[in-house]
């Protein structure tokens, strides 16, 4: 084999969970066992207790009956993880806080976050230019580093970014009584009233209102490094914008075709780099992602590099353009590494190679035979998010039936968790995707099973529990998941 | 996901509903699904021999315009058994519909040949066998009618070789359900509709019901007399589709394609009938409004029309033939052109 001297030697054999054998990936980290810590948002009573060894599924309420604006739509941790911020499909914008109070638990800080503020961010709009409704749910949600006393968070719905600050204020009140009468003179001990601090008091004001740039949906919104511009990317565009400056905005990336019936491509995701200022990366439609330098030109419509991996043609369908489609796009944490997801996979590119990702795991392979089903039922175009730990060295995805996945980099098989409620500190079980009359067979033959192992067939997937959206603590390993109207929170402790 | 990036994405791809999740209707409780034969409805059949390929044609009437029947793919001659007889009950005509190439009771030496050319072949040869040249006659005037595939077989033929035949005088070309554009955007979906069907029947009985329970069909009539021609016993002693339209494959694009362009071209008067909701592709719109051919739009039927609505279809092509003066209506029947 070839190798040019510039990239890192590769081993990539296709298939599942191949692993890259150069000195920044290790070479096998150990899987991570989540247990459970919270779950937050109505759940049905039935759940809370299933006794070892048994598999019937949990009684959640249909789909049907979640109230829709209760759905959560995006969750993102603050930079030092204290602050945990979810948005949902009414708009509002609900912000946890890690327990303050410095107790530990098993060992290490308390790492339950209770309800710090909540506020209504967008509001439902109507275009009357175009008779379209503007939906109100917050596409993402972006934190701003802590300069002050005071925190500040963007937020989008599909048109307008806003920038919310979120302050603390303590209200005092005046407490006990005066002895001094009006009047007359006042012998003996003089009692004045003290301020006494009563409650703490969270508000969240928007500060600024960045609208009227965005003719298509905004998909994402990105701080810079410089912590001063961000950038806003719909299905077409990407703008920059600076944050103090609201009616203006820069285009730095049109993919628009003159004429739109030649319309084959659009943006799905676009980040900044973690560190170098001038470097955005987007990812399309087509699986492809382009990242660009700003130093460049102007209008970045050229990429200065473009990751994408050649269709196999052995696997082509008529659904491999839609599965190749990439829907989430994250640096690692160090720069180093792009992690893409595209409907069944995750990767793991080298933002030195452009030719093929160096990494591959494969999310929920039982779904390739499935996917005519998924294209009827609508699931094939479900977007999920993928997430890094804090050290880069595991990757966080979501699956259907409330499933997750947690893959530790250099190892083949990552682990599939159910998210359902448990105790505190319970560890979860592992699950597996049954399919095979053999490990069917195996079953029968051995009702106990290996201790935590809980198979569920394929067919008995229930497409409308997903997990979307995903985030995890910037140091520890706390996961923030959102299931529907849920919020699950899963530490390693 | 916004609605540009699912249609950029969805683009290519079959419309929804048609594959995979059919909906089951529920069958009319006391209905008969026992197979009929085509005596009562054709007149009669006959085999025609072609080189050593012998094709199966079902005949009706004995004067006047010949309409020529041309089935779609996977169907046979007896799918048009009801509107024969509807059509027949109105105007003065004769009906000959072919068995196709691989269909139906037609057995020929190469049944997987589908290709438009071989069939436009067919066609001109058991035409030209079925009306020789003889002195003194006048020629047959004759409508060219195509469901699906056929109609697409239809229009090549006229515009290619019928037009040819000596005795043969093609007055009409009547097309059924389909449409180049939405014909090729619905290929994709056209291979996992064809995987979703059962593959094998437990007897005519039950090719039937699926037949109508599966809402392929809507006219149970209809279903029962065309239906056992689609599927043909083998020595499991299960019904088995009579032809593997997967294997036949290769040729769909051949079909279809040039359709609207010859269509128009043709200089026959032409209909073109529409199920409910087809749309027209930009060609044919164009033609329409420049008035290059009828459009006729039954709703409420499935793909098959002749076989969902044959009264109306019936209607329909008897009132076109009655204005270009092609027929004489029977027995006091009148035909009122359309009022605009």
């Amino acid at each position: 084999m070839v190798m040019e001297v510039d990239e890192p030697s590769t081993q990539h054999g296709g298939g599942a969970g191949t692993s890259m054998d150069t000195s920044e990936t290790p070479s096998s980290v150990d899987g991570i066992e989540w247990k459970f810590s919270q779950v937050k948002g109505t759940v049905d009573q039935d759940d809370t207790s299933i006794a070892d060894g048994e598999s019937s599924p949990p009684t959640t309420p249909p789909m049907n009956d979640v109230p829709p604006a209760d759905v959560i739509s995006c969750v993102e941790f603050s930079h030092d993880g204290e602050y945990l911020a979810t948005g949902d499909k009414g708009g509002r914008v609900v912000i946890f806080q890690r327990d303050q109070s410095g107790k530990y638990v098993r060992g290490v800080r308390s790492r339950e976050y209770n309800v710090y503020s909540t506020f209504q961010s967008h509001e439902p709009e109507f275009d009357y230019l175009k008779s379209l409704e503007i939906e109100e749910k917050i596409n993402q949600i972006k934190w701003l580093k802590k300069k002050n006393a005071a925190n500040f968070i963007l937020s989008t719905n599909d048109k307008t970014v806003k920038l919310w600050k979120i302050s603390e204020r303590e209200r005092k009140v005046a407490d006990d009584a005066w002895n001094v009468e009006r009047g007359g003179s006042f012998i003996g001990r003089l009692n004045i009233p003290s301020i006494v601090p009563m409650e703490l008091i969270v508000e969240a004001s928007p500060r600024r209102v960045y609208g009227n740039a965005h003719t298509y949906h905004v998909n994402s919104i990105s701080v810079n490094s410089d912590e001063e511009t961000f950038l806003s990317a719909d299905d077409l565009r990407i703008n920059l914008w600076h944050l103090e400056i609201t009616n203006e905005s820069f285009n730095i990336v049109d993919i628009k075709p003159t004429n739109m019936e030649e319309l084959t491509e659009v943006i799905t995701a676009s980040e900044f780099h973690p560190t170098q200022c001038h470097w955005l990366v987007y990812s399309s439609s087509k699986g492809s992602i382009r990242l660009c330098d700003m130093r460049d030109k102007a209008l970045c419509d050229q990429h200065a590099k473009i990751f994408e991996e050649p269709e196999d043609p052995a696997a082509r369908s008529f659904f491999s353009e839609i599965i190749a489609s990439v829907s989430d796009v994250k640096f690692s944490h160090d720069g180093k590494f792009l992690l893409t997801r595209d409907y069944l996979t995750v990767k793991v590119w080298d933002l030195r190679q452009e030719r093929a990702p160096v990494e591959t795991y494969a999310v929920h392979e039982h779904l390739r035979s499935k996917l005519c089903q998924l294209y009827e039922n609508d699931s094939i175009f479900d977007k999920f998010e993928c997430g890094w730990s804090g050290d880069d060295k595991h990757i966080l995805t979501g699956s259907y039936h409330n499933l997750f996945r947690t893959f530790a980099r250099g190892t083949q098989e990552g682990k599939t968790w159910e998210a359902r409620p448990a105790e505190m500190h319970q560890p979860l079980r592992n699950r597996k995707i049954g399919g095979s009359a053999s490990s069917r067979k195996k079953r029968a033959q051995n009702p106990g099973g290996a201790a935590g192992d809980d198979e569920i067939a394929p067919d008995s997937l229930d497409f409308t529990r997903k997990i979307l959206h995903t985030a995890w603590h910037p140091q520890e390993n706390i996961i923030a998941l959102a299931a529907t109207n849920n919020l699950y929170i899963f530490s390693d402790v | 996901m916004s609605a540009l990036q699912r249609g950029v994405l969805s683009k290519g791809l079959p419309p929804k509903g048609m594959a995979g999740h059919i909906p089951e209707k529920k069958l009319p409780p006391g209905k008969s699904f026992t197979p009929l034969p085509f005596s009562d409805f054709f007149d009669s059949k006959s085999t025609v021999n072609i080189d050593g390929d012998n094709f199966n044609i079902y005949l009706k009437g004995s004067s006047g315009p010949v309409f020529l029947l041309l089935h779609g793919g996977g169907y046979s001659g007896l799918t048009w058994a009801c509107l024969a007889t509807d059509l027949y009950a109105r105007i003065e005509c004769r009906c000959v519909a072919i068995d196709l190439r691989g269909h139906g009771l037609s057995s020929c030496i190469n049944e997987d040949d589908l290709s438009t050319e071989r069939q436009i072949r067919d066609i001109s040869a058991i035409i030209s066998s079925l009306f020789p040249i003889s002195a003194g006659d006048d020629s047959v005037p004759m409508i060219v009618v195509g469901h699906s595939m056929g109609g697409a077989l239809a229009v090549h033929s006229v515009s290619l070789s019928l037009g040819q035949i000596a005795c043969v005088k093609i007055v009409g070309l009547v097309v059924i359900d389909v449409v180049e554009g939405t014909a090729m955007e619905a290929l994709g979906g056209m291979i996992t509709y064809l995987r979703s069907r059962p593959a094998q029947f437990e007897s005519e009985e039950g090719a039937i019901k699926w037949c109508l329970s599966s809402g392929t069909v809507r006219n149970s009539t209809a279903a029962r007399v065309s239906m056992p021609s689609q599927v043909r016993k083998r020595d499991d002693g299960k019904y088995h589709w009579r032809i593997n339209l997967l294997r036949s494959e290769p040729h769909w694009k051949g079909w279809f394609k040039g359709l609207s362009s010859t269509f128009l071209s043709c200089t026959a008067p032409k209909m073109l009938v529409l199920a409910g909701t087809d749309r027209l592709d930009k060609e044919l719109m164009i033609g329409q409004m420049q008035g290059k051919f009828q459009t006729t739009l039954l709703p409420r039927v499935g793909h098959a029309v002749q076989e969902d609505s044959p009264g109306r279809l019936a209607d329909e092509l008897a009132r076109f033939a009655v204005r270009y003066r092609l027929a004489v209506p029977k027995g006091g029947i009148q035909f009122n052109p359309p009022m605009c």
